[in-house]
């Protein structure tokens, strides 16, 4: 095994949570692989979060195209929690609607890898959550500030709102 | 005096000191200023006192390019002209229109700010609205309402509403009382009369649409037909005898407000008041003209600062919001529904769903134009063809702006905006429709380089011909044009009554 941990458990995350999304609006999915059991309860897995509200959201089909295959540093994962804990209560299907479309993106593995890693590591290095979510504030602030925001499908959002979103659909997994 | 020109006999010579052709906003206003200087005035209007197919039907043309600006739906050949149909929104340009803009080529309009205040001030009583204030805080304030608190580069552009002063009927009474003055209905434009040299007018000529002809003479004349139908005279004189030095520019820069209605979408807390964004709110004003407190309705939107627009190379913008149901709406934003980012944006109040319309300033282009085809209306004018044009630099710019918007919406804490985009991540341009703000035709400017009417609307090369209305704008901004044109219709009631 190299330097990375190659799992498909983001692909099978994201093509299952895609799955979801599909039959919340249509009732039924044609990806292979991602039946109902994947589509009906993916939360994010953690102690403190709230059960996803996947029948809630009412989304249309994400045109979002197949995600790149991720090798996942094993560090990453102890990002985890903060993850969990910043999204408390967001259902999966949002937090994933938004990552994997962003995740769909880019370049592949490696420009997934180049382009999380900064905030990965500026996670790794919080000793709380509240640090960690201070800088998430501050980071997604100085976008705006900047007037630097990041379009995706036409959402002017914060980049780092959204690679948030990426870090928990590629790092948390599904039920 | 009101007199319809089929009653004429055929060959009836008409004279006066000013002959204006066409009765909109642009050239009521004239005539009625000049009128109560002591000019004699002679108001030339193809149309009659109510719409008539036959003679809208002389406005059918051909359309080109990226959309139909409505040639026959957005113009009205009748007494009062387009204010038949106008909607009545006001709000005079900013200053920063109308000095250089070193982004927008040939943009700079030949007249100060600054000098167009008191036109502007008059114009608001014209178009019976209240004083020229359009500060954000002060109108606010009046109303009892509160303003959005938003961050930088966003910023406030406030509206008043016209009742809408429908020209023809508003001021029919001054048309018919005021001495000096005549009014012929149904006398169409078929002949602008030059000199050899093609330096001065010597009569107009018009014609019924049964065929009888009546002839103006005046010292000086006014084209006053709309701001892509004064291109049209110009041009089909230009091609009988040649007619000013602006030639190579005339019919050329033709813009439009593109206009995006639901043109994007923004959520924004439930707890906020936006009363004064989604709904007309009236407010009581008073200005220099002595004449006591007026009420006006008024409505804010969102713009980006003037700051903002030259840091960011950017054309004018403006936003109002649009109630809408979320349910039903919440999927227009593509991929990511609306709720998906309510979800992800931390800390999110319960929100509300807002489509954005959008009007928007185009960059002047010389190749946005009119031209003429070989194919005659009834009464043998040549039909025009409009070509109209939005550059790439218009739709990056369009992108730009809206992203610095969203950044001034996330910076205050407010929300997120989501707009349309192609497959090059640029505002989607098949959303555009036009304003019915039809401008730019017949340039203003300092000399004939660069355009084709004088600061004095003038024509170039031409002593005795001047042209009213928003074919004269060098640029558009972002506000409703008629204000602006009424003003300069004052302006120049000014100046030609000086020169009487």
């Amino acid at each position: 095994m190299s330097a990375f941990n190659r799992r498909r458990m983001m692909l099978m995350t994201l093509t299952g949570l895609g799955a979801a999304l599909t039959l919340g609006a249509c009732g039924e999915s044609d990806d292979e692989g991602s039946g109902p059991q994947d589509a009906g309860t993916p939360d994010m897995g953690a102690p403190d979060m709230d059960a996803p509200d996947m029948g809630a959201s009412d989304m249309s089909t994400p045109d979002i195209g197949p995600p790149p295959e991720v090798e996942i540093p094993e560090a990453w994962y102890g990002a985890r929690d903060t993850l969990t804990a910043w999204f408390e209560g967001a259902p999966a299907a949002a937090i994933t609607a938004v990552g994997a479309l962003w995740l769909s993106q880019r370049a592949g593995s490696e420009a997934i890898f180049d382009d999380l890693s900064p905030l990965v590591d500026e996670i790794l290095a919080t000793e709380t959550h509240e640090s960690a979510f201070a800088l998430f504030e501050q980071r997604i602030a100085e976008a705006f500030d900047r007037l630097r925001p990041t379009s995706l499908a036409g959402w002017q959002l914060a980049l780092t709102e959204i690679q948030l979103c990426a870090l928990a659909a590629l790092l948390v997994e599904p039920a | 005096m009101i007199v319809d020109a089929i009653e004429l006999e055929e060959g009836t010579r008409l004279q006066a000191d000013v002959c204006v052709v066409g009765a909109g906003a642009a050239g009521i206003t004239l005539a009625l200023d000049l009128a109560r200087a002591g000019q004699t005035v002679c108001l030339l209007e193809s149309g009659g006192l109510t719409e008539e197919l036959e003679t809208q039907g002389l406005y059918e043309g051909e359309m080109a390019g990226i959309g139909d600006v409505g040639l026959t739906d957005c113009r009205v050949r009748q007494l009062g002209g387009t204010t038949n149909r106008w909607a009545g929104w006001c709000r005079p340009l900013t200053a920063e229109v109308f000095r250089p803009r070193a982004w927008m080529p040939l943009a700079e309009w030949p007249i100060e700010p600054d000098e167009m205040r008191p036109w502007y001030v008059q114009a608001q009583r014209t178009c019976e609205i209240g004083a020229l204030e359009y500060d954000a805080d002060v109108l606010a304030e009046r109303a009892g309402k509160a303003l959005l608190p938003l961050a930088s580069p966003a910023d406030h552009a406030m509206y008043q509403y016209s009742p809408p002063t429908r020209f023809g009927e508003v001021y029919r009474q001054a048309l018919e009382e005021t001495e000096g003055l005549a009014v012929y209905l149904h006398a169409n434009l078929v002949e602008i009369e030059t000199s050899e040299a093609g330096a001065q007018v010597t009569g107009i000529q018009c014609s019924t649409l049964d065929g009888k002809r009546i002839r103006c003479e005046a010292a000086r004349y006014v084209i006053a037909l709309g701001g892509v139908e004064n291109a049209r005279a110009l041009l089909a004189a230009q091609d009988r005898r040649g007619l000013g030095d602006g030639r190579e520019h005339l019919g050329r820069y033709f813009m439009d407000h593109p206009h995006f209605y639901k043109g994007g979408y923004i959520l924004l807390p439930d707890a906020l008041d936006l009363d004064l964004y989604l709904r007309r709110v009236t407010v009581s004003t008073e200005d220099e003209l002595g004449d006591g407190p007026r009420s006006v309705q008024t409505r804010a939107a969102i713009s980006l600062s003037p700051q903002a627009q030259a840091e960011h190379e950017l054309p004018a913008m403006a936003i109002t919001l649009r109630s809408v149901d979320f349910d039903a709406h919440q999927d227009d934003t593509g991929p990511l529904p609306s709720q998906a980012i309510l979800d992800v944006v931390r800390g999110s109040p319960s929100s509300r769903l807002l489509g954005l319309d959008i009007r928007a300033e185009q960059r002047p282009d010389p190749e946005s134009r009119v031209t003429l085809l070989d194919e005659v209306d009834a009464l043998g004018m040549p039909r025009l063809k409009l070509d109209w044009r939005i550059g790439p630099e218009d739709h990056a710019g369009y992108t730009r702006s809206l992203a610095l918007l969203g950044a001034a919406l996330g910076r205050a804490g407010l929300g997120r905006l989501w707009m349309p985009l192609d497959e090059d991540d640029t505002y989607d341009p098949s959303r555009y429709i036009g304003g019915c703000h039809h401008m730019g035709t017949t340039r203003m400017s300092d000399g004939a380089a660069d355009g084709v009417v004088d600061a004095q609307c003038k024509l170039h090369g031409v002593d005795n011909l001047y042209v009213a209305g928003s074919s004269v704008f060098p640029s558009a901004g972002f506000a409703n044009p008629t204000l602006t044109i009424v003003a300069l219709a004052h302006r120049l009631a000014h100046h030609l009554g000086g020169l009487s």
